[in-house]
């Protein structure tokens, strides 16, 4: 709890523990580049989370600061090593939960668990108390005999996070922990990772699902092609697109996005609406309204709106909000935008 | 020097690769079947090779195609399923990884010769057999199988990407090593090939196997069966662990 907000003491000059650090990491394949000159610092006890659309460089970064995949140029530092030049040190206090669940099918949850356990030394009497406790945590206790083979993606996903939870990490990763599964496994997924970190636990986490960044995380890293677009707190992320409002517009018939770039140059097109960035949205509001009246379109629904995550997201990686629907960067059930 | 092998962990390694193998096609052909096909080949073996070559044969063979094949495989099931990642993530050197791997297929092959042989022996003479210097040899042969069916696999995605390239280079090792009937005999009718059965490592596991089940003729060339196993092994070994790393790049 004392780390939670870590940025809040980094303001007031504090020492902060940096648990990972990221400089210049750049990963590339052949003449790709998949990411380019990441830096970041997370902070101990800090739930960051990296949000950012398929192929951005995600999962790269991930790979490249556990130890998965060797970067191009950069380092890699976890809790001030450097994970190249002392990795089973670094090893040691990280747990890892991978895009795919890592779990050994053949074996039942039990075995997992325990297998799990004797790679990271963990006691035998401990790591059966531990691994019920998971088990019990996760929901998954009644089936702790059964072979992996018989469980859902969101059973295995369960089972992958609480292998990875054994030998109780400082430093949990997770890479899109809940893309894909059921919404129970989603809840208890979010909640459980949620409570580690009150515990203390510091969580990087990557998402493409704007509003689990908004809801978990003390602070969010926008990757976009390989290059972080943004990082800051969920909030202040929304106040950097301008702490400006927007005026959503839905016309008839449907003009171009250079006719309405006439009264603001801000303006995005999200399906059959606009949206229009402004200060002052009762000034744009009736310059709206006049231009509607001179081209002689028809006003379907208008509203004021503030920042969403999405907003930004949407400014600083160039999709528009179309793409961002398109690719399920938001669940159905997510916090949509709010409305003034 | 901090060497950085973990004996534990290479244990826990392939304990669990026993588990989750055991009862997978290639373990169950190579733990079952093979035993009993290399028995009816040692019934039904040619006259014109002798009975103590046919057992040399067949122990051979076994610990050559068990400890290639399991250790060929143990690796590239795991990069498929995506496994592999939680043993890179442990904490474990690569080395510990890799043995351990390898230790899967000893653990498999190494019964089985054995098993093949007590099955084989009592239907023989016996002859000068030396069980020490047999066990001895049997083992050496399986590590270096395994060896050289992890380097081969060590980078490899998936099964078939590692076996037929391995096939093509375990059957010309077999028949050019005098697997099947001394070398003399092979290169009989060109004797000025036999070089090409000396730059095998089968030969000299052949030539091992064979000394400890007629008695010791000649030791100094036991000694180097010995020293050429050990150092092929120690290469192969090498050779897994550079290409196991570069896909880590
Ligand atoms: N092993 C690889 N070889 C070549 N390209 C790769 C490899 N891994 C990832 N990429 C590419 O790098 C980019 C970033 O991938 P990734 O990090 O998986 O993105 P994300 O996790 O954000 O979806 C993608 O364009 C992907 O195709
Ligand atoms: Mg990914």
């Amino acid at each position: 709890m004392q780390n939670k907000n870590a940025r809040e003491s980094e303001n007031a000059g504090e020492e902060l523990k940096v648990a990972i650090e990221a400089r210049g990491l750049t990963k590339q394949y052949g003449e790709f580049t998949a990411v380019n000159g990441l830096n970041l610092k997370v902070f101990d006890g800090e739930f960051f989370g990296l949000l950012g659309p398929n192929g951005a460089g995600k999962t790269t970064t991930v790979k490249m600061l556990t130890g998965l995949t060797k970067p191009t140029k950069g380092e890699a530092l976890i809790m001030d090593a450097n994970i190249m030049e002392r990795p089973l040190d670094v090893k040691r206090v990280i747990g890892v939960v991978p895009e795919v669940s890592n779990i050994y099918v053949e074996m039942t949850a039990w075995e997992n668990l325990l297998f799990a356990a004797e790679l990271y030394d963990v006691s035998r009497g401990e790591a059966i108390e531990r691994a019920k406790m998971l088990l019990e945590v996760f929901g998954l206790y009644e089936r702790r005999n059964d072979k992996a083979a018989n469980f859902s993606k969101g059973m295995r996903r369960r089972l992958a996070i609480a292998m990875a939870l054994i030998h109780s990490p400082k430093v949990l990763f997770l890479d899109e922990p809940t893309s894909g599964l059921d919404v129970q496994s989603t809840r208890n997924i979010r909640e459980v990772v949620r409570r580690l970190n009150r515990d203390g636990v510091t969580v990087f986490m990557t998402t493409h699902f704007i509003d689990e960044a908004d809801n978990l995380c003390d602070r969010v890293g926008i990757i976009n092609r390989g290059q972080l677009a943004a990082l800051d707190t969920p909030e202040r992320l929304k106040q950097m697109i301008g702490g400006k409002l927007s005026v959503e517009i839905s016309l008839q018939p449907i003009p171009s996005l250079e006719e309405l770039k006439e009264v603001s140059s801000d303006v995005t097109k999200t399906g059959d609406k606009f949206i229009v960035y402004t200060e002052s949205p009762s000034t744009t509001l009736s310059e709206l309204v006049k231009l509607a009246n001179v081209k002689g379109w028809r006003i379907i629904s208008v509203r004021t709106l503030t920042p969403s995550l999405e907003d930004v997201f949407v400014k600083l990686t160039g999709l528009t909000a179309v793409d961002v629907e398109r690719l399920e960067l938001i669940r159905p059930s997510g916090k949509g935008r709010s409305r003034e | 020097m901090n060497i950085n092998i973990s004996l534990k962990k290479m244990l826990v390694i392939a304990a669990k690769d026993i588990k989750t193998y055991y009862g997978k096609p290639p373990s169950l052909f190579y733990g079952i079947v093979l035993p009993f096909a290399l028995f009816g080949a040692f019934l039904a073996g040619r006259p014109c090779v002798t009975e103590e070559y046919r057992v040399v044969g067949v122990t051979v063979l076994s610990t050559f195609f068990g400890g290639t094949t399991i250790a060929a495989v143990v690796l590239p099931l795991e990069r498929r399923s995506g496994t592999i990642d939680r043993l890179i993530l442990a904490p474990i050197s690569f080395k510990t990884l890799l043995l351990g791997k390898s230790l899967a297929g000893f653990m498999f092959s190494f019964p089985v010769t054995l098993l093949v042989l007590s099955i084989i022996l009592p239907f023989t003479g016996f002859w000068n057999l030396n069980p020490l210097l047999l066990v001895v040899s049997i083992a050496l042969s399986v590590i270096f199988s395994c060896a050289f069916g992890l380097a081969f696999s060590a980078s490899a995605n998936d099964v078939a990407d590692v076996m037929w390239p391995m096939n093509f280079v375990r059957f010309f090792m077999i028949f050019f090593s005098g697997v099947f009937m001394p070398i003399d005999e092979i290169y009989l009718f060109m004797p000025s090939l036999k070089f090409i059965a000396y730059l095998l490592p089968l030969t000299y596991s052949v030539d091992a196997v064979y000394q400890s089940i007629v008695g010791i003729n000649d030791l100094m060339m036991l000694i180097t069966d010995f020293t050429i196993l050990i150092t092929i092994t120690v290469m192969l070994y090498y050779i897994a662990y550079r290409r196991f790393i570069k896909t880590l790049t």
